[in-house]
């Protein structure tokens, strides 16, 4: 009996430092890189000074040394990625005593580990909002409220974003993220491939609508019959119309015309609205006639992929300036878009942003790294297109613009470049191809962009969230095959409404409805 | 045992050395599931708190029951819950019948050297990982270039179906996937029983007249009988777990599916993942639990009640 006892004692002793052992390896891991830039931060003294944007006088190098871990997505290898946090490292240790650790996730698994680290309390410091609804992190708790920080660490990024932006990242007076400062305004088009378009002289100017394409379609599927006319990307269909989602992805509950100029919006059942209904049976009619991708809305292939490989003609994108560049770059052909909803912007625009987890153990350091992010033109130029000679050259150092390094493509590279996934890509390089002034432009888009009357409100679900969880299991069963036309909308949408209001959302638009009205009453 | 070293006190330390190699083999499959299966069981408070990330899994506010009585008033638990139940019923009835047969008809086979063929080509549905079998099911029911589409309901001048947006086909499908890909290790299972029956009992069988059928029923059957009561009790203890893999995978995710193939395991999956609803998803696995454990001991009861040798314990 005792030895069954000492037996049991010993086994669990051993498991304890086994899963203590794991616990150590992470922590180990995460201060690994410090050692490899220390010999290096004593001769890079002098480089941050370049930033140019004032920031206190006071010395922030003689600070305890602290790591701060950032994640993000885009494919990348974890070797170059270490090296690249290394690269940066040299900037912010000499700045901040700050060592920077990044870890890059593939698009398709990014929510999910994100997601995971954030609810496992890893360590984690700076993160980006990709795929998340930021209201819903705020309310769990994953990440933390900026207010305090910004002013005292992130001064210059604070006055750098416009008061409007920054409402529109507030949920309840919490500041949630760093917003993007990327498009910060819709506009959809639909992009077609442009040597199929030139060789069989279609007049592609001539599509304002959806429905335009359908000749155009018929056209092209009898030459090619072996291409998709029309494509998801992972299975996901941009809704081509202008509706103001008051900042929920779900969009249970929206302005139909974002650019209404009643005093008084109505918030309606976006998938009862005339626009919306017009749209599927279009898209209904485009999948009963062969034009749609087939099995779209379970497809695990991204646009990209599809266009790459001649198996797509077109794709409904989204539309800023320089976007032609971007296909060209993510899929290796040349493309035309034509327009089929001019800009607007609304909330939700400013939607995608960077927060600091609520595992970050000094929340500050993690500010002032986010503040070198959006400031700092040497760290975004590193963060975005990776190492010298390593990921990139200069094809043109006096213009700022740069390409692949000799040998590297867009399929080989170990550090894939996005500039819209760093804070700030208006202040880095321009990727070749691109128009030079394409940054300026930018600027323009979203400064001429008419905005939403009820552009600055951010509708907080936490009244009603138990509404919203069953609506968007609702959603998960519908959206994707009702937008790719797999079902018929007159069979199906009536079904997909009523069981929408058997899940509540007649009260998430009332909640939605009152707190609008709260808000015009306060602000307009 | 028990008995034997509570009145025999004495031999207890020589018979715990003399199985010392049996105790130390145990040990990792206990380490195991102790770091598996018992460990992760504190999270089971999680269910009964609004989980909130900065206050970590313990400090959580405690809300009692909200997470189960939300989890109830939706349409979900019933669904997810019928789902789980029928398909495993299906699973155990059909797969048992089907791995009876298949392993009596090994059983018939003379030649030793077809039979190790046999024996080895049945098996091979079950090494192969689920996420390549959804493939393969893809490869017969994508719309456009699937086999069923092209090759069968073409030739038949039949429309073409859209599998993966029509739900009322896909009980059928699961059904024949599931029971293709674990047919064949339950069919070995059945077949090394039936290897062990006394050859003699067919030969008295055959004297007294016995044909085939005959000799089915009252010859194998009553050989098989312990083994499929074993596993069959197994089964219902699983009844409310389901494969992961082949309700999320082989459908593809796909939401139109959903109404069918959605069961408790992929309802906490994606409850968890993307609606990020800790608390529910949570709720949901302990109900699986509780009522995993509850059907467990009252099939182990019935089964004692009716034929107590067969019991599990």
């Amino acid at each position: 009996m005792k030895l069954k006892k000492i037996m049991s004692a010993i086994l669990a002793a051993a498991m304890l430092t086994a899963t203590m052992a794991a616990c150590g390896g992470d922590g180990n891991s995460s201060a690994a890189p410090s050692s490899s830039t220390d010999g290096n931060s004593a001769t890079n003294t002098s480089a941050p000074a370049e930033s140019g944007s004032g920031v206190s006088a006071e010395d922030l190098s003689t600070q305890e040394e602290y790591t701060v871990k950032i994640m993000y997505f885009g494919d990348a290898k974890t070797e170059d990625t270490n090296e690249v946090a290394a690269k940066l490292s040299e900037l912010t240790k000499a700045k901040y005593n700050t060592v920077i650790e990044m870890v890059r996730v593939g698009f398709g698994s990014y929510k999910d580990q994100a997601n995971l680290a954030l609810n496992s309390g890893e360590k984690l410091d700076v993160i980006s909002s990709f795929g998340f609804v930021p209201a819903t992190m705020m309310s769990q708790n994953q990440i933390l409220p900026l207010n305090d920080y910004l002013d005292q660490y992130a001064p210059d990024t604070k006055a750098a974003i416009s008061d409007l932006d920054w409402q529109c990242v507030t949920i309840n007076g919490n500041i949630t993220g760093v917003p993007y400062n990327i498009e910060k305004a819709s506009a959809f088009g639909l992009l077609m491939v442009k040597d199929v378009v030139d060789a069989m002289g279609i007049d592609w100017e001539s599509i304002k609508t959806l429905k335009d394409a359908e000749p155009i379609f018929e056209k092209v599927k009898a030459e090619h019959p072996e291409m998709y006319m029309l494509i998801a990307d992972f299975g996901d269909i941009r809704r081509p119309l202008r509706i103001d989602s008051l900042c929920d992805d779900s969009c249970l509950g929206v302005l139909e015309d974002a650019l209404t100029t009643e005093v008084d919006p109505k918030v309606v059942n976006l998938f009862e609205t005339a626009s919306y209904v017009d749209w599927i049976n279009t898209m209904y009619d485009f999948n009963q006639k062969g034009y749609m991708q087939p099995d779209a809305a379970s497809s695990t292939e991204s646009a990209n992929s599809l266009l790459g490989a001649g198996k797509a003609f077109s794709f409904i994108t989204n539309i800023k300036p320089g976007i032609e560049a971007e296909w060209v770059r993510n899929c290796g052909k040349e493309v035309y878009i034509a327009p089929l909803v001019e800009e607007y912007s609304t909330s939700a625009n400013i939607g995608l942003r960077w927060c600091i987890a609520n595992n970050s153990e000094k929340p500050e350091r993690a500010m002032q790294v986010i503040n070198e992010m959006y400031m700092n033109p040497d760290f975004s130029n590193i963060f975005i297109y990776g190492i010298e000679g390593k990921h990139w050259k200069f094809v043109d150092e006096e213009q700022g613009i740069v390409g692949y390094a000799d040998g590297v493509e867009a399929g080989s590279t170990g550090y894939s470049n996005l500039a819209w996934g760093a804070a700030n890509e208006q202040i880095s390089y321009v990727f070749e191809g691109d128009d030079p002034d394409l940054w300026k432009k930018l600027g323009e888009f979203n400064a001429n962009a008419p905005a939403s009357v009820a552009k600055g409100f951010v509708w907080d679900n936490a009244d009603v969230i138990n509404e919203v969880t069953s609506c968007t299991n609702v959603l998960n069963k519908y959206v994707k095959a009702l937008q790719s036309g797999a079902l018929n909308p007159e069979t199906d949408l009536g079904k997909f409404n009523q069981e929408l209001r058997d899940a509540g959302l007649d009260t998430i638009i009332q909640d939605k409805q009152s707190k609008l009205d709260a808000w015009m009453a306060e602000n307009k | 045992m028990a008995k034997v070293s509570a009145v025999r006190p004495v031999k207890e330390k020589k018979h715990f050395v003399r199985y010392l190699p049996l105790y130390l083999m145990m040990v990792p499959g206990i380490a195991y599931i102790i770091i598996n299966n018992y460990i992760p069981m504190t999270g089971i408070v999680v269910a009964f708190k609004q989980y909130n990330t900065r206050l970590g899994l313990y400090n959580s506010p405690n809300i009692g029951l909200k997470n189960f009585e939300f989890l109830f008033r939706t349409k979900d638990a019933l669904l997810i819950t019928r789902n789980t139940l029928l398909y495993n019923l299906a699973f155990i009835v059909i797969g048992t019948l089907f791995a009876i047969a298949v392993a009596v008809l090994l059983n018939e086979i003379k030649i030793k050297k077809a039979q190790q063929v046999y024996q080895t080509i049945v098996l091979v549905p079950f090494l192969i990982s689920i996420v390549i079998v959804s493939y393969l099911v893809n490869a017969f029911l994508a719309t456009d270039t699937g086999f069923v589409n092209n090759s069968i309901l073409g030739a038949m001048g039949k429309e073409p179906v859209s599998w993966y947006a029509s739900p009322q086909y896909w009980p059928f499908i699961l059904i024949l996937v599931q029971v293709w890909k674990v047919f064949g290790y339950n069919s070995i299972i059945y077949f090394s029983v039936l290897v062990g029956i006394d050859q003699g009992y067919y030969e008295a069988a055959v004297i007294d007249g016995a044909n085939r059928w005959k000799q089915f029923l009252h010859v194998t059957l009553p050989g098989l009988k312990p083994t499929i009561i074993t596993l069959t009790l197994m089964s219902i203890g699983r009844i409310f777990y389901s494969d992961f893999g082949l309700f999320y995978q082989v459908p593809m995710n796909s939401g139109a599916l959903m109404d069918v193939t959605n069961t408790i395991d992929t309802f906490v999956y994606r409850s968890m993942m993307q609606l990020n609803n800790v608390g529910m998803a949570s709720a949901a696995g302990v109900y699986q639990s509780l009522v995993g454990f509850v059907l467990v001991l009252t099939a182990n009861f019935v089964v004692r009640k009716l034929d107590s040798e067969n019991a599990l314990f």
